[in-house]
């Protein structure tokens, strides 16, 4: 499998979609954190932490892993398995080595992200990352690598160099968007102004209590403390797209919270995804 | 096949979107529906489903060699582009027609006509119709200079991505309002006094950024969509004019790239 592996990273550092997706990442990045220092105290956001700037790449991530996986793999399909199967590799060795190749690949665009955050973060804005943002970026990289190991799977299966691609990036889509949902249902307050009540009064003068219309109304969407909310809960931190949400937009507070659980689903994602993609390839008919 | 797939998704997204905005009972407080707000949200749809179209009818061309089939019979590279250029054109106008047709035979009995009156509505679905034209030029470029089928597809669909990504970006920052609040009022000492408005850092003032914003969100197809689905488009004619621009920009750069380009 040494060989294999040798011979894909050899591959990936030629891939042009790998090198193309983390200069974006590393343009984004470097491109953000210039913006904040050159708009100073101005903003209000002025006083934000570090990975408010830095930390949006993760809504991207798992588009960026479905294109540099299905792009990279999808070539392999021509001849590129079947040769590796007749000098002797077994299947297992030849789906390893490209997992693990696609996660070498995931955790680098991860590190073309947060990099330039390490390195102009102290220099631009004063600060690095604390503590608790280096966790939450081991968590990322987890996240990346879950992503990586699904792709992996979907494209070491479709044969089709076109679909591949199509069926990924629509699949990472959908991910983010059912994250995007759960995260707005779990946010929802148990109730709302009531657009029909009285207007709002002056500080300090005594409102007319005469009216009858409530103040409040129940929101339609809340969700209250039972099974329904702990599943969304459970949906939101088990699936990639709702942990994708989470930290890239970390500054609403949920990226930090149950970070173990996040991290223990990302590894779950992985091994799920592996199993099922590792059973099916040994079964393709590779022509 | 792709071409039934992307008229099939836009439609159901249509559909979903009449059937979400009816109102629910029981509150007491629903407000009042209406089709303006609802109908054009297929117009989200029109650019992801124009490059799924454009690279899945012209990424074949190249794998199979049809292309350099039909240069070899005599047929100049020009006719070839503008084909492909109709035909995708045409394509795009079906998926248009897909989200177009579910939205009217259900949200008119549903939720009643358009509230900006018949022949508003009319133009801006003429627009639509337009702006998905505008990205079918700009996907039938990529599609033609890029001979790799799964690169030409995913290069197509991030454009349609970023283009959304862009016109959401432009919107937000030019309707900014001048200051964060509205005017609030204290009372100190017996008296009301006005607390001083704080500035929004995100405001555009007029000048030349502005001036800028305002073209691209009108010269962009993604920018014309993000207006479209908000129903902010007051402008439409103006919009298919700049639509016509981008088709006969994309066209002749197009043309230009592919009369030089090595058909293998």
């Amino acid at each position: 499998m040494g060989n294999l592996l040798s011979a894909d990273l050899a591959r990936l550092w030629r891939c042009k979609a790998f090198w193309l997706c983390c200069l974006f990442f590393a343009v984004l990045s470097s491109g953000t954190l210039w913006n904040a220092y050159w708009v100073g105290s101005q903003t209000i956001a002025a006083n934000a932490s570090l990975e408010t700037y830095i930390f949006p790449f993760a809504f991207l991530i798992g588009l960026a892993a479905a294109v540099v996986c299905t792009l990279f793999l999808g070539s392999e399909h021509a001849v590129g398995f079947r040769n590796k199967c007749c000098v002797g590799h077994s299947r297992a060795a030849v789906y390893g080595s490209d997992l693990a190749t696609c996660s070498i690949a995931a955790l680098l665009l991860c590190a073309a992200a947060v990099l330039p955050g390490g390195i102009l973060g102290p220099i631009l804005l004063g600060e690095g990352f604390d503590a608790m943002a280096v966790v939450m970026i081991a968590g990322i990289c987890l996240l990346s690598v879950a992503y990586a190991a699904v792709f992996t799977a979907l494209a070491m299966l479709v044969s089709s160099q076109a679909a591949a691609p199509v069926i990924a990036l629509l699949l990472s889509l959908l991910l983010l968007a059912g994250g995007y949902a759960g995260v707005q249902r779990l946010a929802e307050p148990p109730t709302v102004p009531n657009p029909a009540a009285a207007p709002p009064t002056v500080e300090g003068v005594e409102p007319d209590r005469n009216d009858t219309v409530p103040e409040r109304i129940p929101t339609p969407n809340y969700l209250p403390e039972g099974p329904a909310r702990s599943t969304v809960q459970f949906l939101t931190d088990f699936l990639p797209g709702g942990q994708s949400y989470q930290y890239g937009a970390v500054s609403t507070g949920t990226a930090s919270v149950h970070l173990p659980q996040k991290m223990a689903s990302c590894a779950a994602v992985f091994a799920l995804s592996t199993a099922a993609g590792l059973l099916l390839f040994r079964r393709k008919d590779l022509k | 096949m792709a071409l039934w797939f992307a008229c099939g998704a836009t439609a159901l997204y249509e559909v979903y979107q009449i059937l979400s905005s009816l109102p629910r009972g029981g509150d007491g407080w629903s407000i009042s529906y209406s089709l303006d707000g609802h109908f054009f949200q297929f117009t989200g749809m029109v650019s992801l489903a124009s490059a799924l179209a454009c690279a899945f009818f012209i990424g074949p061309e190249y794998g199979d060699g049809a292309m350099r089939n039909k240069l070899l019979t005599g047929n100049s590279r020009w006719s070839v582009y503008l084909t492909n250029l109709v035909l995708c054109a045409a394509a795009s106008l079906i998926v248009c027609l897909s989200g177009i047709l579910p939205g009217l035979l259900l949200g008119l009995p549903l939720l009643g006509s358009f509230a900006m009156g018949l022949s508003r509505a009319a133009l801006l679905i003429l627009g639509i119709c337009a702006m998905g034209i505008a990205y079918t030029a700009i996907f039938t470029l990529t599609s033609m200079l890029l001979p790799n089928r799964a690169v030409s597809l995913t290069a197509a669909l991030l454009l349609a991505l970023a283009s959304l990504t862009v016109a959401s970006f432009l919107s937000s920052k030019l309707a900014a309002l001048p200051f964060e609040d509205t005017g609030t009022s204290v009372l100190m000492n017996g008296e009301l006094v006005e607390m001083p408005l704080r500035p929004n850092p995100d405001y555009l003032p007029d000048g030349p950024v502005r001036t800028l914003f305002t073209f691209l969100n009108d010269f962009l197809p993604g920018g014309q969509a993000g207006q479209y689905i908000t129903g902010k488009a007051e402008h439409p004619l103006r919009l298919i004019a700049m639509d016509g621009a981008v088709v006969g920009a994309a066209t002749a750069a197009g043309l230009a790239l592919f009369q030089r380009r090595d058909i293998q």
